[in-house]
């Protein structure tokens, strides 16, 4: 009994052996060379325009074939994802299904074409402004309710997650996903981290064949955050400006393991509430008067201040939040607004792929003697047009920043 | 990280430079171009934009296939068709034994295996009939290695 | 003369209990065969079926074309079927709970949500999302702490108890305090927890039957199949407490230990099913209450009739859910508590409830 197991065991993995095979790879040596790949396309057109007799790869093997042979130097392609996760692939991913909104922000940077996503969380759906060719793909709900029968009926080939967030949904859908269809491969990335955003659009390029477009994304990305770091970097610790951040809702702060806190070191600056262990800590106002920010922060697009961003043309909500805070009661013993240094920034440029718009902004608002060429605006016009590929004029369209 | 700044001038500048490179990203297209000499024609496939792909010529009744400098594990001969592998070529020549006439009856389809596109191989309008001067230097064949430098320089461009 | 209308009065009674039971399991059925047809995913009804056959008989089965490009078998077994099942398994064991906890309690109100089981799995759960923090890890990380906490809330009333004396009064303050405690609990760490990890808490207490596998499927199905034939066997003795700790100790119903092996039983089937599920309420309450009203308090029947009223109202509310927005599914909790409202309603407006 035992015997025949090992035996069906070994048929399995000589099965799944095969079946990871790279495509067309005539002697089995792992590396499609070119003769093999020539041979291929020769026998596929003879056999298909010619009245050839040979047996020919089929079309979709054929077309793999290429992709490895002009991508991944004809080997087996082994990539780690950000949860650390490693993959192999054989064939390109052709269909893919996205539950990380932001991971489809990064991968239209790297010049992917839409056709080759077939399923968006609804948060995508419900953004027409900005994701305007996706508007009519799968809607697969989102990581923490999502629809499986979509997910499962687009027969997608990979199927993308967040990697630090979430993690017991996007494990639940993994298992349920895989149940339905094991073929599926599942990749985990962020796409809005700081530390991971470099690396990340490197082994997305490399996995999707887009390795030119990644580096021309990544020579743009490194120049606008090495411009602010290169500054930042030569700033002496205590001479850092303390900075006030309030997220969308009054009075909540960012904490020390949030993102928002991370941006601001990022920019030079040092949160007054960076050692608060909760996320999005409730701080005590007299806290802020007592510990006198140079500069004040805020955060809209959420909560308690549902506008703004890039379908929004209006900045007078912008303005109105602007001046309650410098009303408050006795802020304005505060130096950020006697000096009137109070700013507000949308969730769209400091959350998400785009935070490096943000964390400019952020350095030119700390220290807008060091940064006096710095133009923010400038970057993400860039962005928009080279990258995500929209049509949006940022002098016309979208409130993101005020005072700029 | 050296601290450049990003002034406005100077994106406008990347911006259009980054344009520039882009553009070689061409439409996929291949082209033929037929010159006369003395009994045989000589064809010249001239292939953009479709680094992996696969090209069918029929040439018609009356010519008789000769030769080509593509490489042999590249090319398949069958009746009246030549089937050529591209993987990185720009340019195809190959020779056939056929009178003048019969250049307006080659046809040819070719496939983009990256793309997943395919189409017809278009006719070169400004091919010289009957000049003489022929495309192909040295009798037969283009020397193989200038021929590998070529592929290696297209790669390099390719990012490989 | 007397004897004869009992006589024909109780047979009266076994058809109206018979054909009760007999019209639950086809209603059963058939709802069952309809929600296997629901979904999102382009498979007609015809489809559904044949998916179920070329599962069970995948050589005999020639499937068409458009039903392999959409991997229908896949959807059906790999999605739909457990779940349709798990509906049913769970509906069956919460109300069945629900109607043991109210028989050794002697309250109609008692259910596993009154009693804190719920607010403990749930505050297990919060624990394990948002802290990281757990028994088991990985997978089973949310699901162990669920169900640990929920056995550590029927440990505790258990405890608490006795000390008071194995009173029904005092099972249900008891049950009341922990309720309140670890919805404290899970309130605080929904404070401290981002707001990533406060989103899955919250979906998590929705309650849905998203999550469910067959291999959790069999699960529940083993602790059910354990814990309700000796329940059913006992069930007599259920009657007997149900009329008071003295009569049945007059009968010679041991009643200390019978109210203690009952309590866990329903614990047991409530912490297996919710920690897979989520928070879901009412079936617990209104299946018992609902059965109760047809068919009478022998708990002989009372319990096998009002798992079954249990499992069509959870399957129902699951279909209910599943269609009610289009590409939408609705937490299966959400729309249990949607339909105890008019439910209560009925009883609040009947004069001898």
């Amino acid at each position: 009994m035992t015997r025949r197991l090992i035996l069906l065991a070994c048929a399995l993995c000589l099965l799944a052996g095969m079946a990871m095979a790279v495509p067309c790879d005539r002697d089995g040596d792992g590396t499609l060379t070119a003769p093999e790949l020539a041979a291929a396309i020769l026998d596929s057109l003879d056999a298909r325009q010619m009245g050839g007799a040979v047996e020919a790869p089929s079309p979709g093997d054929l077309r793999d074939a290429a992709f490895v042979y002009e991508h991944w130097d004809g080997k087996a392609l082994t990539i780690t994802d950000t949860s650390g996760r490693t993959t192999t692939l054989t064939r390109p991913i052709r269909r893919i299904a996205l539950f990380n909104s932001d991971s489809l922000e990064m991968l239209r940077s790297i010049g992917l074409e839409p056709d080759r996503i077939v399923g968006v969380s609804k948060y995508v759906l419900e953004d027409p402004i900005f994701y305007p060719e996706y508007q009519g793909t799968a809607n697969l709900g989102s990581v923490w309710s999502p629809d499986y029968e979509q997910a499962a009926g687009v027969r997608p080939d990979a199927v993308f997650l967040y990697a630090s967030i979430s993690q017991s949904s996007c494990d639940d859908i993994e298992d349920t996903l895989s149940a339905i269809d094991p073929g599926i491969r599942f990749f985990r990335f962020d796409s809005f981290r700081p530390t991971v955003y470099a690396d990340e659009v490197r082994t997305l390029g490399l996995l999707l064949g887009k390795s030119e477009d990644a580096d021309r994304f990544l020579t743009f990305y490194e120049d606008a955050t090495g411009s602010v770091a290169g500054v930042v970097d030569t700033i002496p610790v205590k001479d850092r400006i303390p900075v006030y951040l309030e997220n969308w809702n009054d009075y909540k702060s960012a904490g020390k393991g949030s993102g928002y806190n991370e941006k601001i070191e990022l920019a030079g600056g040092m949160n007054i509430f960076g050692d608060n262990p909760v996320e999005y800590p409730a701080i005590d106002p007299e806290a802020v008067i007592s510990r006198n920010p140079g500069v004040i922060v805020k955060i809209v697009g959420s909560g308690e201040t549902t506008f703004g961003g890039y379908g929004d043309d209006d900045i007078s909500s912008f303005e109105q939040v602007c001046r309650a805070i410098s009303d408050r009661p006795v802020w304005n013993q505060i130096r950020a607004v006697r000096d009137g240094r109070v700013h507000i920034i949308h969730t769209d440029v400091i959350g998400g792929p785009e935070y490096f718009i943000g964390t400019a902004y952020f350095a030119k608002w700390f220290y807008p003697d060091r940064f006096p060429d710095l133009d923010p605006r400038t970057i993400h016009q860039q962005y928009l047009e080279e990258f995500q590929r929209l049509d949006y004029d940022l002098e016309r369209h979208g409130t993101f920043v005020y005072p700029a | 990280m050296n601290p450049s700044v990003m002034t406005p001038r100077r994106s406008i500048a990347l911006c259009i430079l980054i344009a520039l490179l882009a553009a070689p990203v061409a439409a996929a297209n291949i082209e033929r171009t037929i010159t006369s000499s003395g009994d045989d024609l000589d064809v010249t496939l001239t292939v953009t934009g479709i680094p992996v792909g696969g090209i069918v010529e029929t040439f018609p009744d009356g010519c008789i296939w000769k030769e080509t400098d593509h490489p042999a594990d590249r090319t398949r001969i069958s009746g009246q068709q030549a089937a050529f592998a591209v993987i990185g070529e720009e340019t195809i020549h190959y020779r056939v034994q056929g009178p003048q006439a019969a250049a307006e009856a080659f046809t040819g389809t070719w496939e983009d295996l990256l793309t997943g596109g395919s189409g017809t191989v278009g006719v070169d309008e400004t091919h010289d009939p009957g000049a003489g001067k022929t495309p192909v230097e040295t009798p037969g064949f283009l020397p193989a290695a200038a021929f590998a430098a070529l592929a290696v320089a297209y790669r390099w461009r390719c990012g490989r | 003369m007397m004897t004869d209308t009992g006589e024909q009065e109780y047979t009266r009674l076994t058809e109206k209990r018979v054909l009760f039971i007999v019209g639950l399991i086809l209603t059963l059925i058939a709802l069952a065969g309809v929600a296997v047809t629901l979904g999102s995913a382009n498979l007609s009804v015809a489809d559904s079926y044949v998916a179920i056959l070329a599962g069970l008989f995948p050589d005999a089965v020639d499937l068409p074309d458009r039903m392999i490009e959409s991997n229908a078998v896949g959807i059906v077994w790999g999605w739909r079927l457990h779940r349709v099942f798990f509906g049913i398994a769970a509906g069956f064991g919460l109300a069945i709970a629900g109607s043991v906890m109210q028989g050794v309690l002697r309250n109609p109100l008692a259910s596993p949500f009154t009693l804190g089981i719920a607010s403990a799995a749930s505050c297990g759960a919060s624990i394990a999302i948002v802290l990281g923090a757990g028994v088991f890890s990985g997978s089973l990380l949310v699901i162990g702490n669920a169900f640990l906490f929920a056995m550590l809330a029927a440990a505790a009333i258990y405890g608490m108890a006795r000390l008071r004396g194995m009173g029904s009064e005092a099972m249900i303050l008891a049950g009341i305090a922990l309720m309140y405690l670890f919805s404290a609990i899970t309130s605080l760490l929904q404070y401290l927890g981002t707001a990533a990890k406060v989103q899955e808490v919250v979906f998590w207490m929705f309650g849905s039957l998203d999550k469910s596998s067959w291999p959790k499927l069999g699960i529940v199905t083993i602790v059910i199949v354990a814990v309700i034939p000796p329940l059913l066997w006992r069930a007599w003795d259920l009657n007997a407490l149900a009329e008071g700790d003295e009569v049945a100790a007059s009968l010679g119903v041991p009643v200390e230990r019978s109210m203690a092996g009952f309590m866990l039983a329903a614990s047991l089937v409530t912490a297996v099913i919710i920690c897979f599920t989520g928070t879901i309420g009412f079936i617990g309450l209104v299946a018992p209450h609902i059965t109760r009203m047809v068919i009478g308090t022998d708990h002989r029947t009372l319990l096998p009739a009002s798992g079954l009223v249990g499992a069509v109202l959870l399957l129902g509310a699951d279909c209910l859910a599943r269609i009610l927005i289009p590409g939408a599914i609705i937490p299966v909790g959400i729309m249990t508590a949607f339909l105890g409202i008019p439910f209560f309603l009925y009883l609040f407006m009947r004069r001898d409830a």
